[in-house]
């Protein structure tokens, strides 16, 4: 519905800058909300006395049938969704009944990309940044497209899939500055980190994140690991120069302390699966690196699971704040690692505060916190002359996947993700590096892990350490979490629902059986009408697209037998493809 | 691929068809090329139309690719290797499981299911990023994986899956590969690389063409010819009068080498039985 002085004032606000309208919490303008990653919102109309009453109001077939992880965007009363692989990008008028498109903005993407990214043709969202939307084509290359008129404005070209590189993560803007990195810890790639220029998508600085100094922007006198000491970290810590091939992919999530003028963000595995091919550490794989923005200047790294055995990637988002530790208030950065424990690190120096296991875990007895460093049981290390290793908890998706991100509500200071409750058994196999084909050599069936129930969404206080309250679902819960000022979450399940919470008790609000596994993440903005409403992308896929491949129903020449770990999804999903919108 | 343009006049195709019939993987002649088709033909390999439409009902013309290891338990068990040193089980999943890349276990084949156009899909690649493999295991490696997919038994229950309890459905076979004669009752991937291969055969039964074949080394190495790798003469020529040579080749054989010949890696064998590549290896250098 439109209201004449609301459009005045959205005017008067454009008229002032797009920055001030684009900042305000009825928009959505970058993927985490903002820059700490916290995936919260301001808007406090939906809450836990009337959530009951949120029912759907529009929907939107994407056509498209590839996974749909990310979330659209909210700016300007406009909804901006890129879709998988071909990675369309729609434009919908939320001032117009029914919500039609703008404009739609169709790349030509190589489809040669679908079969190079390990794990579905996935997209991780979009950027808005100075009247442009950026985001990254499944084929290697970033875009920047014009925000009113779908034009494009340029694209680079930053990743090579004849290298085993894909691009599916969402583009990170700050200071004029558009930074991406590729996916390929599955093709053994060297992994790496760009900052392009915003206004022509020109590389400013490249930083790899395994290698020597020079190439992983390690300066003396600027890089200060707390926990390691001398230079050549990351070329030293891989036998035989494994770094060349060694993984380290930038498929997660990035977050920014303007203060500190660091961006934080976490490294994928390794490469091969099998570690007795690389001896040593492996820095700075399943790491989280801080970098500066303007130039990729590596100011402190720490790795979560040094030599990874378990393909424990650390791409998981790293949400900023402010925590009391030990009477002091902190800056802190808090993280939830596939490998199963969540992190609490200073943001400044990357000293360790806290590490709490949130999920089962067997690989490891604790954390140090003298060393940062894992206390591995020594009966669970992996590799090709160990035979079969089993009952490794979490599996290798993770105590939570990394595409699934974490929210955190300022109010009631708890972290809200989703988990997935699963183990495995793990048989590592020698592996030969042939360009542009996986690079793994590992076979790790999955189970359930204790409970029998695959996966849950959590409402965990990192400040203690401890779950408050924890819903257990069937499935291996995959989407990613928001949390509000109405003191409600939201989070959807593989099985299809979408469901409200409270956020202080877990108490079910309200739930809506979307049409297919959820695996993006739901938002929240403030409509042209004024009102609240909650957006979310329907269609299963990521890694349950694989593994639960039965769920395709669209190719006659790919009929698979179900996965025995999620041997009954298929009844409740097939793949899909929808844009919902859920209001009052 | 060669673009259908290229199409040779009439008389001059039905001439080099006859040739091309001729023309298979055959080791002895043709173990060298790494093209399909005879050198002098520009005419597209491989082409069988009884899946695809036909304007007008007309059949383009196309040569023909012959399968000289059809029924040949052998040359599927060679495939099988292939199949994970390969890293084709890293986008198919184990034993063609399925997993980014389709199902190759389900019956199903979205490029046409002859040997031949199975053959083109490995050796040139597909859309969606099947890369091509022609360039690095040859003919006589593509065909190895032929007849390994075609040896996979496919299930019974292919079209229906049911979650209710029928007498009607028939419990779906595992994920498992009738080759190997693996059990499979478990759900999950087989560890096909940790299988042996056959075990100890007396040295009376069997010659060096026998184990090179069904161990997987014709798939890149021919005796007098280079396939992908050197020509087995060559390394002969090239370690025969190095001290521990037997014991230096049988160790990169184990593990992988690359460098030496090219920049193609071999890759690692660990699953070989020692005293097969001692022997083996044993044969090799005493070729003059």
């Amino acid at each position: 519905m439109i209201r004449p002085h609301y459009i005045l004032v959205s005017t008067l606000l454009f008229g002032l800058g797009t920055i001030q309208a684009a900042e305000s919490d009825g928009n959505w303008t970058m993927p985490a909300k903002d820059y700490a990653a916290t995936r919260y919102s301001a808007l406090a109309e939906i809450n836990a006395n009337n959530a009951r009453g949120l029912h759907p109001v529009w929907t939107f077939s994407t056509g498209v049938l590839g996974g749909h992880e990310g979330q659209p965007l909210v700016v300007n009363n406009t909804m901006y969704v890129v879709t998988p692989w071909p990675n369309t990008l729609y434009a919908f008028d939320l001032t117009q009944q029914g919500y039609p498109l703008k404009w739609k903005y169709r790349p030509d993407v190589s489809p040669n990309a679908i079969g190079v990214a390990c794990c579905d043709s996935i997209n991780r969202g979009a950027f808005y940044a100075e009247s442009k939307i950026i985001y990254n084509l499944l084929d290697g290359r970033t875009v920047a497209i014009d925000a009113a008129t779908g034009k494009e404005i340029w694209q680079a070209h930053v990743a090579n899939m004849a290298e085993g590189e894909t691009t599916p993560m969402a583009p990170f803007v700050v200071k004029n500055v558009v930074i991406v990195g590729p996916s390929g810890g599955e093709f053994g790639i060297h992994g790496w980190i760009k900052g392009l220029d915003l206004n022509t998508g020109k590389v400013l600085w490249q930083a790899y994140n395994m290698g020597a100094d020079a190439d992983v922007l390690a300066k003396p006198g600027s890089f200060r690991p707390y926990y390691d000491k001398g230079a050549e970290l990351a070329r030293d810590s891989w036998a035989h120069d494994g770094w060349r091939t060694g993984g380290g992919p930038v498929w997660g999530w990035i977050s920014y302390d303007p203060q500190l003028d660091l961006i934080y963000y976490g490294t994928g595995n390794p490469a091969p699966y099998n570690p007795e091919q690389r001896e040593g550490d492996n820095k700075w794989t399943n790491s989280v690196l801080a970098r500066r923005p303007s130039d990729g200047t590596l100011i402190w790294a720490f790795q979560f699971t040094p030599h990874d055995n378990w393909d424990y990637d650390a791409t998981a988002v790293m949400i900023l704040t402010e925590m009391k530790i030990a009477g002091r208030s902190r800056k802190v950065l808090v993280t939830f690692n596939k490998n199963g424990y969540q992190y609490t690190l200073d943001r400044a120096t990357g000293e360790l505060l806290a590490a709490k296991a949130f999920v089962p875990v067997t690989w490891a007895q604790g954390i140090d916190m003298k060393s940062g460093r894992p206390i591995v049981d020594p009966t669970k290390l992996t590799g090709a002359s160990k035979g079969t290793v089993k009952n490794l908890c979490p599996s290798l998706e993770g105590g939570v996947s990394p595409a699934s991100p974490a929210a955190y509500s300022p109010r009631t200071k708890l972290f809200y993700t989703s988990t997935t409750n699963m183990c495995m058994d793990y048989t590592a196999s020698p592996v030969r590096h042939l360009k542009g084909t996986p690079f793994i050599g590992v076979n790790a069936p999955y189970y359930s892990g204790p409970g029998g129930n695959l996966g849950s969404f959590l409402a965990w206080d990192a400040a203690r350490g401890k779950p408050v309250w924890e819903l257990k679902e069937p499935y291996p819960a995959w989407s990613g979490a928001l949390v509000t000022a109405g003191d409600v979450a939201f989070y959807g399940t593989l099985d299809g629902w979408f469901k409200t919470v409270d956020a202080r008790t877990g108490k079910l609000l309200s739930r809506f059986k979307v049409g297919s596994g959820v695996v993006g993440n739901p938002i929240t903005f403030q409509g042209p009408d004024g009102k609240q409403y909650v957006a979310v992308y329907a269609g299963i896929g990521g890694d349950w697209f694989l593994i639960a491949g039965d769920v395709r129903s669209d190719d006659p020449a790919d009929v698979r037998a179900p996965a025995e770990v999620v041997k009954t999804l298929g009844r409740y999903t097939s793949q899909g493809g929808i844009v919902w919108i859920f209001g009052l | 691929m060669v673009p259908r343009s290229e199409l040779m006049p009439l008389a001059l195709l039905a001439a080099l068809i006859a040739a091309l019939m001729t023309v298979s993987c055959d080791r002895g002649r043709n173990a060298g090329a790494l093209s399909p088709t005879n050198e002098q033909s520009s005419v597209p390999p491989s082409i069988r139309y009884e899946d695809h439409l036909w304007a007008g009902g007309i059949e383009p013309l196309g040569g023909e690719l012959h399968n000289s290891h059809t029924v040949d338990a052998e040359s599927a068990k060679a495939g099988k290797r292939l199949f994970t040193s390969m890293n084709c089980d890293g986008c198919h999943g184990d034993a063609g499981s399925g997993w980014v890349g389709p199902s190759l276990a389900d019956g199903r084949w979205r490029y046409g299911a002859r040997d031949e156009e199975i053959f083109n899909s490995i050796f040139y690649g597909r859309p969606k990023g099947m890369p091509a493999y022609g360039g690095v295991i040859g003919s006589e490696g593509v065909w190895m994986l032929v007849n390994y997919l075609k040896s996979i038994r496919k299930p019974d229950t292919v079209p229906t899956q049911s979650w209710i309890e029928t007498s009607a459905v028939a419990p779906q076979p595992a994920r498992n590969d009738e080759t190997s004669g693996d059990a499979g009752s478990s759900d999950t991937r087989t560890a096909a690389t940790v299988s042996k291969s056959g075990m100890g055969l007396a040295r009376g039964e069997v010659n060096l063409d026998t184990l090179l074949r069904r161990d997987g080394c014709t798939a890149c190495h021919g005796i007098d010819r280079k396939v992908v790798g050197p020509a087995f003469r060559d390394v002969a020529a090239k370690y025969r009068q190095q001290n521990g040579a037997e014991q230096r080749l049988v160790n990169s054989t184990k593990k992988g080498s690359e460098g030496v010949w090219g920049s193609t890696p071999m890759p690692p064998n660990p699953a070989m039985d020692d005293q097969d590549l001692h022997f083996i290896v044993k044969q090799i250098l005493s070729l003059k």
